[in-house]
């Protein structure tokens, strides 16, 4: 009888379960776009599943990816029994959580779609990643000052966020719609702001090849001050407290200080330094995804924009550019990282996808952009027929942009096994 | 194992003033003040219903609607002040632009991209309370611009 060894756990290459579950989510979407356009597609598959479902296994390979980072970087000082104990934690949050959303038993509320005893099994898991890391903080602080302190505040984040999206479950302290309504959108800003600043800390240590200095005081008080506030900018059009919406337009404004930066960041990359680095496509498609996201962020954060694309596919445009051309390819960077086996013959695996990964996210974009410009145009002036048919046909072409999607995410994904795996041949012969 | 030798090896050429204490600093207070803006968010939003002068805590059976919304995940396809999906409309003023009947019958029969729910007569009249609820609390999208959601524009207009 076959007796699994629950200590191979330690083994847990959470790089590639980060790949596995970017391809999974990338299907069920699929599957989802085309259930936008055809409704009666495939009746046994509802959409109150494929949604929380598409987004909790994009959450899954976002943490997955952080996990993997973090064992990439630390010292391996937990005893066999411990890892076992943790990767298992982490095992029964996606299974447990994957069960409920299929069996159409999801919370109920966006994006943090599981039980509550699932966000117990993750908890258990961040907090072992931050142990990690304390671990090793005195080596990863030398070896980047900036990027271990987003690394440690993004796991701070993330554990804060997950533990303000259960407070709902304490029915007597929100009676009150609009102060559940104000935690539940700071859980999702903090939750996800967590995540980003995680990978993007990660990205600094793995990718920088010089240690990155604090930054000074007064560009860490606004970007602390943007972080920390940027959030309020979900309450324009609801009736949250005044204070948050100026806060929040004051802060998203500031940003503008971290696109500049960012443009700088762009003009500096020279495609001739990387010549012979495979890795320039997924570094110049960072540093692109950075760009459109932190521009999109501001521009949806005026006002008068805000109350035009609120509630669109503008916004959910937003949130993919970061997810997917942001975070995405640096798990992918995180992946090709200390590889041995990296060289041209294996260079249109990697060059390729990202060319259609970025393709297919630039389709997305204009289509879905289009659809939120004009859902505001007929909020504001006119609703006629011509321009709801238009906006109704422009969605076929989410499917067949999410289609190509799923194929360079699933032709990257493959790549890197195959990887791995010469890697591994390679070790043993 | 890994030692420490194993961790990608880089210059770690800093100056000696720099202490990983500022680090700890930094973290400690963007937690902390993130906590403080949680906390201040949930205060301030408690407050809102004095100076908007409508009750905006819901009765036991708006609570419970709330929950037949959740356990039904009607928000895939629905949002509520542009929270939640695309799919459908927004519900927030549903339950002003259409009567009772009408929002009773849509939830039961469903149409080409709702499913019927067919919900018992509590969970039913629950769901609809909350959506009654909903729609007194304010107004969504805002249709005339520039928009007043309770004194906002009125602060920030000049600005622009």
């Amino acid at each position: 009888m076959f007796v699994p060894n629950i200590f191979q756990f330690q083994k847990i290459n959470y790089l590639f379960i980060s790949m596995l579950f970017f391809c999974f989510a990338a299907l069920i979407g699929l599957f989802a776009a085309i259930k936008i356009v055809h409704p009666t597609f495939s009746q046994s598959i509802p959409f109150i599943i494929l949604r929380p479902l598409h987004t909790f296994w994009v959450i899954v390979a976002l943490l997955s990816g952080v996990g993997g980072i973090i064992y990439k970087l630390t010292l391996h000082t937990f005893s066999k029994k411990e890892h076992a104990f943790y990767s298992l934690n982490f095992l029964c949050f996606i299974i447990w959580s994957s069960w409920v959303i299929v069996t159409g038993q999801a919370s109920g509320r966006e994006y943090f779609s599981w039980p509550l005893i699932s966000s117990v099994f993750l908890e258990m898991f961040l907090i072992h990643l931050l142990l990690r890391l304390f671990q090793s903080k005195k080596k990863l602080y030398l070896q980047s000052p900036e990027a271990f302190w987003l690394l440690a505040l993004g796991l701070l984040f993330i554990q804060n966020g997950l533990i303000e999206s259960q407070y709902w479950h304490l029915h007597n302290l929100f009676k009150n719609y609009v102060a559940d309504l104000s935690i539940q959108w700071h859980s999702i800003d903090t939750f996800f702001a967590g995540i980003n600043t995680a990978l993007y800390g990660g990205a600094a240590f793995l990718l920088d090849t010089k240690p990155k200095p604090l930054r000074k005081p007064v560009l860490f008080g606004i970007a602390a001050f943007s972080l920390l506030f940027t959030f309020g900018h979900h309450h324009y059009i609801s009736p949250q407290p005044t204070l948050l919406k100026n806060l929040a337009l004051i802060a998203s404004l500031l940003a503008v200080i971290s696109f500049w930066r960012h443009v700088k960041a762009y003009k500096k990359i020279n495609p001739q330094q990387f010549k012979h680095d495979l890795t320039f496509p997924l570094w110049r498609a960072i540093e692109f995804w950075t760009l459109v996201s932190v521009a999109s962020g501001v521009l949806f954060a005026i006002p008068q924009f805000n109350l035009w694309i609120h509630s669109s596919y503008l916004v959910v445009i937003h949130a993919m550019g970061s997810m997917i051309g942001v975070n995405f390819m640096i798990i992918v960077l995180a992946n090709l990282a200390e590889r041995k086996i990296l060289t041209s013959s294996n260079e249109n695996w990697l060059q390729n996808p990202v060319k259609w990964i970025n393709l297919s996210l630039l389709g997305l974009w204009i289509t879905l952009g289009l659809n939120g410009f004009l859902k505001g145009w007929q909020r504001f002036y006119i609703s006629v027929d011509y321009i709801q048919s238009f906006r109704d046909n422009m969605l076929l072409l989410f499917p067949v942009l999410g289609f190509f999607l799923l194929l360079g995410i699933v032709r990257l994904s493959y790549g890197l096994w195959k990887l791995n795996h010469m890697e591994a041949l390679s070790e043993l012969g | 194992m890994k030692t420490e030798a194993d961790i990608i090896p880089r210059e770690t050429s800093l100056e000696p003033s720099t202490s990983i204490k500022q680090s700890y600093r930094r973290i400690l207070l963007v937690f902390v003040f993130n906590l403080l803006v949680s906390f201040s968010a949930y205060y301030l939003s408690l407050t809102q219903q004095d100076k908007i002068s409508q009750s905006l805590t819901m009765t036991a059976n708006q609570q419970l609607g709330q929950l037949v919304w959740q356990n039904k995940n009607c928000y895939t396809c629905h949002s509520i002040y542009g929270l939640g999906g695309h799919l459908g409309p927004d519900l927030t003023n549903e339950a002003g632009r259409r009567n009772r009947d009408f929002i009773q019958a849509y939830i039961q029969q469903g149409s080409i991209g709702m499913p019927a729910q067919k919900l018992d007569e509590k969970p039913l009249q629950q769901l609809i309370e909350y959506l009654d609820f909903l729609n007194k609390t304010g107004e969504f999208p805002t249709h005339t611009f520039p928009a007043h959601p309770y004194g906002y524009y009125s602060n920030i207009k000049q600005i622009f």
